[in-house]
């Protein structure tokens, strides 16, 4: 099925290519308004659609969308956790948080749970290297994690269905 | 003209010019990966860079680095120049540029060159390009170490069918782009582009598509490592064992320059290239040229045939000369060939002019076919112009004529060079012609009514002349000997008319030359200034 926007995404999108010197340069913020609107994803038909507005090849749009690790090429679970494993983190025990991580969730990094409630990812440096280790869930920072405190965050995920 | 020196010589460049472009114009080749001349510069392989030494008065720009120092055992602080890479720095009045010449340089050639084979199969014995490879070369010339790194390469898709006439291979793949920007830039298809970044980039389609338009090839022919490989050259050949012939394309009117690449111990053509000419083809060829090599081999006609039965080749000929030797010249038609270099088609005007005495001349070739904005021509005969400026006296008549005379019954006899037909559908009228001689490389159209076949060399192993659309004499050198009993036309039409009892004596190119206008383009290009009204 083709991909369309609402009327009130449609402003939006107006609005944004009015901010940009030409179509091209409104890539990244189109395809990002395109994913929420879009459960989440860029599909093939959100490629499409993009390119047609932007007058680029699909080759492209598609080339963006695999450069940019916010661009989700299948669809996501409904929270998304990105746990931190560069330096700071890695120092202060990343390593077990992710392993940890996967075994509650049952699925490997960069895998959606069965039941489609959480997407698990890894993010390089999240910029809060002091309250190391961190994981982001969806668009909050959790700090200083201890193995509870990773525990209690994703039991909310998966039974109450809200971080 | 300004200058700026390059490793102690002086270069000359016009305003705007990168280093690169000025360089090689003057013979010195920059080791490059991405960048090309006919492309837009994106100095992404690194493999250009060069010293630049600072405008008199001003510090050089220096970078702090850590080198290793094995007498110390530990990293030490050091300053090295910024290098700048030459295909995208401009060149300046009086600029010092250092090249082969600074150590700065070749140690960063050196680095450049170990990281892009970092994650490279190395699969060299059984690559295509192999023989013509610029990561063989550089390593030859640049590196010349094994490999440091002991992790396992990153793996990537390989075989990966682009289209009908290209296959990729991520992990050879450098990702310098040429391939995604000549589809941009020349073909004006971008169906290429890169995905993922950093170790994970290689080369993807866009989705749902194919590559599948007209210069497939050239992607091929751009990628200066065996990333990209032509479905039809695959595993056919050794490029070492290849010689090249300075050819032109005879696929359509535009006169492609080409190197048309053969095997000297099968005598086999093996692929056609673009050979660059600013003034016809730039750097490119269409697909359909580049594949069109392989009509030298297929459906020849290569010994002499009477009535459909293969025959000696003398014998063959005497029985040929038999039909025409009672012939009428009036009723006896001459057909041209715009398939055949200006040196066959003479030899035939001369025949049929000075020996045969008929005024009946017409003018054959293949039919007409697609053509773009970018170099294919609807024209599909590289000839067409040549043939028109031979015949000073009265312009030849088209095909079309010739079966509508045939059918009045207006001629007994017809003599003609190639066996095409540039209208298909008339074909038929040269069903009764009593007596049709075909003195032709290939078993075309018309060979199915021939009375006598002749076989003639094609293009790939003669010497020609053919002049192209825009009226440019273009020479195309011999790639491989005559196959089979096939003779080049000048010297098969000479044969004919000794066979018919005349003092046709040629027998070396330069016979025909000789007796040809000073300069065989001559006509046509004085034709060409008349037409624009240009003094003569």
């Amino acid at each position: 099925m083709a991909f369309a926007l609402s009327a009130e995404r449609e402003n939006e999108l107006d609005q944004i290519l009015s901010r940009y010197p030409n179509k091209m340069a409104a890539c990244i913020p189109v395809l990002h308004l395109c994913q929420d609107a879009n459960e989440g994803w860029v599909s093939a038909d959100v490629i499409a659609f993009v390119a047609g507005r932007l007058e680029l090849s699909t080759a492209q749009v598609k080339g963006v969308v695999t450069f940019y690790t916010l661009f989700n090429e299948e669809k996501p679970g409904k929270h998304q956790v990105w746990v931190c494993r560069t330096l700071s983190c890695a120092l202060r025990g990343s390593e077990d948080i992710l392993r940890h991580c996967e075994k509650k969730l049952g699925v490997k990094q960069g895998e959606t749970t069965r039941d489609g409630k959480v997407t698990l990812r890894t993010a390089e440096c999240l910029a809060s290297c002091g309250t190391a280790p961190m994981m982001q869930v969806d668009k909050k920072y959790y700090e200083n994690l201890s193995m509870t405190e990773v525990d209690r965050i994703l039991d909310r995920l998966l039974y109450d269905g809200d971080a | 003209m300004p200058t700026f020196k390059l490793d102690e010589r002086e270069i000359p460049f016009e305003k705007g010019e990168t280093i690169i472009q000025a360089a090689h114009r003057a013979g010195i080749d920059i080791p490059h990966y991405c960048w090309h001349p006919g492309l837009s510069v994106a100095a992404n392989c690194r493999m250009c860079l060069v010293e630049i030494e600072p405008p008199p008065g001003r510090p050089a720009m220096m970078l702090d680095v850590l080198e290793w120092d094995a007498d110390a055992q530990d990293y030490v602080p050091q300053k090295k120049p910024k290098l700048q890479p030459a295909c995208q720095f401009q060149a300046g009045e009086g600029m010092v540029v250092h090249s082969e010449g600074s150590k700065n340089v070749k140690e960063a050639r050196r680095a450049v060159q170990e990281m892009l084979l970092l994650n490279h199969p190395v699969d060299c014995p059984i690559c295509d390009q192999a023989g013509e490879c610029r990561l063989q070369d550089y390593w030859l010339e640049h590196q010349g170490s094994k490999k440091r790194m002991k992790d396992e390469p990153v793996h990537k898709p390989k075989a990966v069918v682009f289209g009908p006439t290209i296959v990729y291979d991520a992990e050879r793949c450098i990702v310098c782009t040429r391939c995604i920007r000549f589809c941009d830039e020349v073909a004006g298809d971008s169906v290429l582009d890169l995905r993922e970044r950093g170790n994970l980039n290689e080369v993807v389609l866009a989705p749902g598509r194919e590559l599948d338009h007209d210069y497939t090839l050239m992607t091929e022919y751009v990628c200066p490592v065996g990333a990209l490989t032509a479905v039809d050259f695959r595993f056919k050949a050794r490029v070492w064992f290849l010689r090249s012939a300075r050819t032109v394309c005879v696929g359509c009117a535009t006169g492609c320059n080409a190197f048309l690449d053969f095997d000297p111990r099968d005598q086999k053509v093996y692929r056609h290239r673009p050979r660059e000419n600013p003034d016809v083809n730039k750097y490119w060829m269409c697909d359909e040229g580049m594949l069109s090599y392989s009509r030298v081999h297929e459906n020849r006609v290569l010994r002499a045939e009477i009535d459909g039965q293969t025959i000696e080749f003398e014998r063959g000929l005497k029985k040929a000369a038999k039909l025409f030797k009672s012939a009428d010249p009036d009723r006896t038609a001459i057909v041209l060939s715009a398939q055949h270099s200006n040196e066959d088609n003479f030899a035939m005007l001369v025949l049929a002019r000075d020996y045969i005495g008929s005024g009946n001349v017409f003018v054959n070739g293949r039919p007409g076919g697609d053509s773009d904005e970018i170099l294919r021509d609807a024209d599909k005969n590289p000839n067409a112009r040549g043939v028109v400026g031979l015949c000073t006296s009265a312009p030849p008549a088209p095909f079309k004529e010739l079966a509508t005379a045939l059918a009045a019954g207006k001629f007994t006899h017809v003599l003609a060079l190639g066996s095409d037909a540039s209208d298909p559908d008339e074909v038929a009228a040269f069903e009764d012609c009593e007596n049709l001689v075909l003195l032709t490389s290939h078993r075309g159209p018309l060979a199915a009514h021939a009375d006598a076949l002749l076989p003639a060399c094609t293009w790939a192993e003669a010497d020609g002349t053919f002049v192209n659309r825009t009226g440019i004499a273009q020479e195309s050198e011999r790639a491989i000997f005559p196959h089979g009993d096939s003779l080049p036309a000048w010297k098969l039409i000479a044969a004919f008319g000794r066979a018919l009892g005349h003092s046709f004596g040629w027998t070396k190119l330069r016979h025909v030359r000789a007796a040809m206008a000073p300069d065989p383009g001559a006509e046509v290009a004085a034709d060409a200034e008349a037409q624009s009204g240009a003094p003569a």
